[in-house]
């Protein structure tokens, strides 16, 4: 076990954990911020998508102990009322089915528009194709995307 | 217009009806409106809920709760099962809140998901459970207005009768309707007069999934909850030679390592 001290949505969080402790388990188990989901634990979902420095990360598969002083933000803190561009689009697109990927999805396309503001559908592909969708939302994620970067 | 025996499910009407008589919910949270748009407005929730039956509480502010009954695995039958009934009941969608319905297939009849059915075999019970709501409104309100309930009418949760020009929101007679009987006979309404069913409403869980709050099994921990995970050969057919539990029961937090057979039939042939 070890003492990390994390900065998580805007505040800091301290752990005492398993240095290989995957950030989504600190998330879930330890912080109790569920928001972020397990998919796969091997990084081939999406599922548990969060930003570290803003780059999209899979959360299953960066050990708690190589966060270090990097922020970490998840779909709990991506915006304060659930009002971040992607997030109105995605209820304007009404994108979500069960729900189970989509704040993986959400995060992932966030992290696409700081980087990208206006990708074109090929980038889009591109940068959603390591998330996956079971209810196949594929159709309005990208769309949403397309009204998040116009809006 | 088409009047239907209410069989289909009174038994189950009048049992939770009956329960629902001396309990009423009191509420004292802000639930999100099915409102669609930008703007996601809360609704003001009632003070007290009335429950009409299974299906179906209303709240004195007019309000009303639809129970969804059949598991939400992304077909968005917790959308589109309650609109079902709100079309029959006859209220405005932007005035429910749905709430997925505990298991009761008592009242709830079948609650899987699976064979593209939900719908299909769903469709009868909540036409009755909305239509037998919307009659006892009416019925209510017809013996304080003290006229034919045959004269009462209604829209979008509201009651009217146009000769005495007298109209009451669906809130002011929920208490009122509780204690009746289950009428014998309701009307449905004819498929050239829906207004919701048919036509295109958002995901009513999308607010809280845009936002990441809990909705899944995976994001629910109760007092002395334990995790268990099963290792599974990694073909068909195979069987568990020998396993060394040592090693994985000395990592922190594990409280037990055993082997199972899973088809106990196969199990007793050996």
């Amino acid at each position: 076990m070890a003492l990390f001290s994390l900065k998580i949505n805007g505040s800091t969080q301290e752990v005492d954990v398993d240095p290989s402790t995957p950030l989504l388990w600190v998330l879930r188990d330890h912080l109790d911020m569920v928001g972020t989901k397990f998919g796969c634990g091997i990084a081939a979902c999406g599922a548990c998508t969060v930003h570290l420095e803003g780059n999209a990360i899979r959360s299953c598969s960066v050990p708690v102990s190589m966060v270090g002083e990097q922020a970490v933000t998840t779909i709990e803190g991506l915006s304060e009322k659930g009002d971040h561009p992607v997030q109105k689009a995605w209820l304007e697109i009404d994108v979500p089915q069960c729900g189970y990927c989509q704040a993986g999805q959400i995060m992932n396309a966030a992290a696409l528009l700081n980087q990208n503001p206006n990708p074109t559908d090929a980038q889009i592909e591109a940068a959603m194709s390591g998330n996956i969708c079971r209810c196949g939302t594929y159709t309005r994620i990208k769309e949403a995307i397309k009204t998040a970067a116009n809006s | 217009m088409t009047v239907f025996k209410t069989k289909v499910g009174r038994r189950s009407f009048l049992k939770t009806s009956a329960l629902a008589g001396g309990g009423l919910m009191i509420s004292f949270s802000w639930l999100a409106s099915c409102k669609p748009g930008e703007e996601e407005q809360a609704l003001q929730m009632p003070d007290e809920w009335f429950e009409l039956n299974g299906f179906i509480k209303i709240g004195e502010n007019g309000v009303v709760t639809i129970m969804s009954p059949n598991p939400e695995i992304g077909q968005n039958v917790k959308t589109s099962m309650p609109m079902i009934v709100a079309e029959e009941l006859d209220v405005d969608w932007d005035n429910v809140v749905v709430e997925q319905a505990p298991l009761n297939t008592e009242i709830f009849t079948r609650q899987l998901a699976g064979g593209s059915q939900s719908i299909r075999q769903g469709w009868n019970n909540l036409r009755m459970a909305g239509a037998t709501g919307r009659r006892m409104l009416m019925e209510a309100a017809a013996k304080v207005w003290q006229v034919p309930v045959g004269e009462i009418t209604t829209k979008k949760g509201v009651l009217y009768h146009s000769a005495s020009e007298q109209s009451a929101g669906y809130g002011e007679f929920a208490s009122a309707a509780v204690g009746l009987e289950v009428p014998e006979e309701i009307t449905l309404k004819e498929i050239k007069d829906f207004t919701i069913i048919g036509t295109d409403r958002r995901n009513v869980d999308g607010p809280k999934i845009v936002t990441g709050q809990p909705l899944y099994g995976l994001d629910y921990k109760a007092e002395g909850m334990l995790y268990a995970m099963v290792a599974q050969p990694p073909a068909f057919g195979m069987k568990l030679k020998s396993v060394d539990v040592a090693a994985a029961k000395a990592m922190p937090g594990i409280r037990d390592v055993f082997s199972f057979t899973s088809y106990p039939a196969e199990q007793a042939k050996q």
